[in-house]
């Protein structure tokens, strides 16, 4: 990096948000590591959100600036108790009671994982184990946002490691996300989501996450999405 | 093109149209032809503006045959690289940056419009790296 190049170059890390049960990718957001980052992903996710849904349970790996973006977001000020000498505490971020936030640390030596800590942030940890389904496994994961990570990794030109086809543009950048994320709800097949019908010589229905999230009803083709003209609102 | 419109399909886009966004109302009119492609040219009876039958979609201003846009923007999302597609379809590297452009712009109104009033129940989060157009180095 030199003195005359411009702002936008350098690292760029792109947040991802996904549903665990249907695989729906539902929001990204690019920028630095920052907690304005984490907090501007939030903020999007819960303008996402219906009114009636109570706040979704958030699994993460260990980075911190995902937990103060939560308390920014959903957190409310809350003044201490003045113990008498000196001068008045200052209000602090207090996280809802329904709040859950689970975190997996993973401790690398020499890219080998040694040691995996799972770690409940907010909430009661019984329900959260219970709402992974530990008496029948199931424990704290973030493999599903792992598994979009590969498919990015593995759709966009622009994702590829140690080649030349790297983004030259913030805005392309994001806008080949944008496409990403419409042509991987609506378009792509996702083959964990299938289900078993049996009727004729058809075995199996597919399903794009958007189905799954009963958005949609069927399959959409990319000429469907691109000329999809958007209601008036 | 094909001829035959299913003019239900569309509605007024003036916004000081007391029709502004109703479908179904029986007052569009093709007007004329226009272009190379030969688009309809609609009219709204209420207000009486104009607008073209692929306002909305990607295809609105663009002169390449719409199969051929699709199939290179099909290439993008499957490990294509700008370049990669500009040779494979023949087209200029420019003229796909500008297509991917429309379409990414495109993509984003059709996510707003569906994601909202979501149900979650799990949401899990994390990052990727990548980088514009040098590496920092640590």
């Amino acid at each position: 990096m030199t003195d005359d190049d411009s702002d936008e170059y350098g690292d760029v890390y792109t947040l991802t948000a996904m549903e665990s049960d249907t695989k729906l990718f539902i929001s990204h957001h690019e920028g630095g590591r920052s907690t304005d980052d984490a907090t501007e992903l939030f903020n999007d996710l819960e303008s996402k959100r219906s009114n009636t849904s109570p706040i979704p349970l958030f699994t993460s790996d260990d980075w911190d600036p995902f937990e103060l973006g939560l308390l920014n977001v959903y957190g409310s000020l809350e003044q201490r108790p003045y113990c008498g000498i000196g001068r008045k505490p200052l209000p602090i971020l207090v996280p809802p009671k329904d709040l859950k936030y689970a975190q997996v640390c993973k401790k690398i030596v020499k890219g080998q994982v040694v040691e995996e800590l799972r770690r409940v942030v907010f909430g009661d940890a019984e329900e959260i184990l219970r709402l992974f389904g530990a008496d029948s496994g199931g424990c704290i994961n973030t493999s599903y946002i792992e598994r979009i990570n590969l498919t990015i990794r593995n759709s966009l030109a622009r994702f590829i490691r140690k080649g030349m086809n790297y983004s030259k543009d913030v805005l392309m950048h994001s806008r080949a996300i944008d496409f990403f994320q419409a042509w991987y709800n609506f378009v792509k097949q996702h083959k964990s989501l299938r289900l078993m019908v049996n009727c004729g010589n058809k075995r199996w229905l597919q399903r794009t996450p958007a189905m799954a999230q009963k958005l949609t009803d069927h399959i959409w083709t990319l000429k469907e999405l691109l000329t999809f003209r958007v209601p008036v609102q | 093109m094909d001829l035959e419109l299913d003019l239900s399909e569309f509605c007024c886009l003036n916004k000081d149209c007391p029709d502004y966004g109703k479908k179904g109302k029986g007052n569009i009119r093709v007007k004329e032809r226009y272009g190379s492609k030969n688009r309809a040219l609609l009219r709204c009876k209420t207000c009486t503006r104009c607008f073209s039958e692929t306002r909305g979609t990607i295809f609105f201003g663009l002169e390449t045959p719409d199969e051929e846009i699709l199939r290179t923007l099909a290439m993008i999302p499957e490990k294509g690289s700008i370049r990669g597609t500009a040779r494979a379809s023949g087209h200029d590297k420019d003229t796909i940056c500008r297509w991917l452009d429309i379409a990414g712009a495109h993509c984003q109104e059709v996510t707003d419009y569906f994601f909202q009033e979501l149900e979650l129940g799990q949401v899990q989060i994390d990052e990727i790296w990548s980088y514009i157009k040098k590496r920092k180095k640590t």
